[in-house]
């Protein structure tokens, strides 16, 4: 009777560690947050960024209104982790490239670009951000016709534009998010580590927040990937055909006309005549 | 060599046929919606103002300054990334877009020195850039020519309809002489736009004016200068309220009600030239100057007959009359002018006989012992009731039957000798 017992929970335990462990021990970035070893130099840097911090109060709306009209990009129910403490752009000290970083940051997921562990192969997918799916592996966009052709005469003269873009994302807000084993590695805010991390941080004293600090971006690098790490058709990221991408659009991510232009610049403070950018 | 001729011939008329067929219509010769162009190139700045790079390429191309390439405003950018002082616009400056009547480059400088000699003539007209619109709200005082002109849609999205109706006579009425897609891109919606009637109606106007002077907080803020000294004051209620009590007069209401034959701001304001020139009424060149007044309301067959000199009072009426303004309004009361009004006169001369009044009543209200079924008739209620009704009055009654039943000292004498 007892043995029957044995063999019983040596295979519940079989099954808690093959099935709902991984489940239950939450993304691959949380994974590695838990095990990081933080060192003395790591903290002392957080230390120091902390105690220098200074609040950005977004201002929502100006009266003065900005004289072009603006695109408006569709926000998304769940926001990534990164934004407790990071702005919703996060990118704001580099003059050259901050604005098409945040672009990016619409359409790719922070995790992307910063948590790229060494022989770990991740899977690139389209995830949601919004919804029940929110979370989850969106199927790419079936392929269609990329454009749709305006042909109103009136329409096109009141626009002046003949064509209109399909984007490459299956449904608005979706990020291209990377993926261990079928689960995804980003987290939102809402996610109960998450919640942990910010209860920690709102009672902490700043050296604790340090710590905090420098264990939450050790598993990340700082520097995302060069541009021609994805523009570029030598250099695969992402496998642009299975995040749904057309032959014409392969095509133009990879010979791309701003990467060419970023590619002049040598040093950091260069400034290029725009005439030679654009040749 | 026939074969070269033939080509050179060739080469010659495709060149007048270009020539014939050029200036079409190319805003973005610097190839800027290369970038900007793109969707969400946002960041947050240091005092956490939302910038954007974007621009809606479609919005841009059918807005008013859809044929002005960017370089025209924005002169000095030559490089990336770009200094903001060199994206600094300067809204006087002219751009190349050729003015098609004279053939000149066209500019809003004309305008630009009648709104700067204007009330509102501290406001920025140059040195705009994205990143100066905070220092601006929190600064400036008056109004600069972002603040109230956006790069708006040529046509707006609710007149389209109306557009597209009109534009669709082209091919078979102005097409006949009118072809070809060069007029039809640069002249064509230009001229047909106005079919439909001005950009903006008066309503439009009003809303813009109303931008700042419906705000009472903001308008509390605001100090008047003399041109001359340079000396500042500071405005009252009845500068502050100048939206409200403009609203309270038929001017205002028939707006309101989109009956378009009341005035606007700026049909009295600034009815003149560029309609830009809003100045002072103690002004000489004011058109609500009381000299210019009657001209001013007699303008377009609005009211002619004011300048008729037996007609001069008509333009005493206050238009701006803050009497009109409700008392239980916050800023109101405050007014000194409100003791000049002919009410307020009034009702100090009648104050008096309204306490005297009012007092008498409610003394008598509290203490005057009122009998039940008395009348007091003062003024003919005895003789009304005498020849119209045809009976003695009441108060004549009562007072028989009280002297009736009342005891004479014989009566009471006879009854104590019958006990």
């Amino acid at each position: 009777m007892k043995n029957r017992y044995r063999n019983y929970s040596v295979l519940a335990s079989i099954f808690l560690l093959f099935y709902i462990s991984p489940t239950m021990a939450g993304s691959l970035y949380q994974q590695h947050v838990e095990r990081a070893t933080i060192s003395e130099k790591a903290i002392n840097k957080s230390l120091k960024q902390v105690k220098n911090y200074r609040e950005i109060n977004i201002i929502d709306e100006l009266s003065m209104p900005p004289f072009h009209k603006r695109t408006t990009i569709q926000t998304t129910t769940k926001k990534p982790f990164c934004t407790t403490c990071h702005l919703p752009l996060p990118h704001q000290k580099n003059e050259r490239n901050r604005t098409f970083m945040n672009m990016h940051s619409h359409y790719i997921a922070c995790e992307t670009c910063h948590f790229r562990p060494e022989k770990i192969e991740l899977d690139y997918r389209w995830m949601a951000y919004d919804g029940i799916a929110a979370g989850n592996i969106l199927p790419p966009r079936p392929v269609l016709e990329i454009t749709i052709e305006i042909t109103d005469p009136i329409e096109r003269e009141h626009t002046a534009q003949f064509k209109k873009r399909i984007p490459l994302a299956p449904q608005p807000g979706a990020r291209i998010s990377p993926f261990y084993e079928n689960s995804s590695v980003p987290l939102f805010k809402e996610n109960i580590f998450s919640k942990e991390i910010e209860k920690k941080w709102k009672d902490a004293n700043d050296n604790k927040r340090a710590e905090i600090k420098a264990k939450l971006h050790a598993p990340l690098k700082e520097k995302g990937p060069a541009c021609k790490e994805c523009h570029h058709k030598d250099k695969k990221i992402l496998d642009l055909e299975a995040l749904g991408a057309t032959p014409i659009q392969i095509k133009a991510i990879q010979n791309n006309i701003i990467v060419r232009f970023f590619d002049r610049f040598k040093k950091e403070d260069d400034r290029i005549r725009i005439d030679k950018l654009l040749r | 060599m026939a074969l070269i001729r033939f080509l050179l011939m060739a080469m010659v008329i495709i060149g007048c046929i270009q020539a014939v067929f050029a200036a079409q219509r190319h805003p973005d010769p610097d190839g800027c919606f290369s970038c900007h162009s793109l969707e969400g190139l946002d960041y947050i700045d240091k005092e956490g103002v939302l910038r954007s790079a974007s621009i809606n390429k479609q919005h841009y191309y059918s807005a008013l300054h859809g044929s002005v390439p960017c370089k025209d405003c924005h002169r000095k950018i030559r490089d990336y990334p770009h200094k903001v002082e060199n994206g600094e616009v300067d809204c006087g400056e002219s751009c190349h877009v050729e003015e098609p009547s004279e053939g000149e480059p066209y500019t809003h400088k004309a305008v630009v020195k009648e709104y700067k000699n204007s009330v509102h003539g501290h406001g920025w007209s140059k040195g705009l850039t994205g990143g100066n619109r905070l220092k601006e709200e929190k600064k400036a005082t008056d109004p600069s020519c972002r603040f109230c002109h956006s790069n708006d849609l040529y046509i707006s999205e609710a007149e389209l309809p109306k557009f597209k109706e009109s534009f669709d006579h082209l091919d078979s009425e102005c097409g006949s002489c009118h072809q070809g897609e060069v007029w039809l891109g640069q002249f064509g919606g230009h001229i047909l736009r106005r079919f439909i009637g001005s950009r903006w109606n008066k309503n439009d106007h009003n809303q813009m004016c109303n931008n700042c002077h419906a705000d009472p907080i903001r308008m509390a803020k605001v100090e008047l200068e003399d041109k001359e000294t340079g000396d500042k004051e500071k405005v009252g209620p009845r500068f502050i309220l100048a939206s409200d009590s403009y609203a309270t007069t038929l001017h205002g209401r028939l707006l309101e009600t989109n009956v378009m034959q009341g005035a606007s701001c700026i049909d009295c304001h600034a009815p003149k030239g560029l309609r830009h020139g809003v100045l002072r009424d103690e002004e000489k060149e004011a058109s609500t100057h009381a000299k210019n007044l009657a001209e001013t309301c007699a303008q377009s067959d609005c009211h002619g007959y004011a300048t008729h000199p037996l007609n001069h009072r008509f333009v005493k009426t206050d238009v701006h009359d803050i009497d009109m303004i409700p008392i239980s309004n916050q800023i109101a009361p405050r007014d000194q002018s409100r003791l000049e009004s002919g009410w307020i006169k009034a009702l100090i001369a009648l104050l008096p006989i309204i306490i005297i009044l009012g007092g008498g009543s409610l003394l008598w209200w509290l203490f005057g012992g009122k009998k039940k079924s008395v009348t007091f008739a003062v003024f003919g209620g005895d003789a009304f009731q005498e020849k119209m009704i045809g009976r003695k009055p009441k108060r004549k009654i009562k007072k028989k039957v009280r002297q009736e039943t009342k005891p004479t000292p014989d009566k009471k004498e006879g009854e104590n000798n019958e006990k």
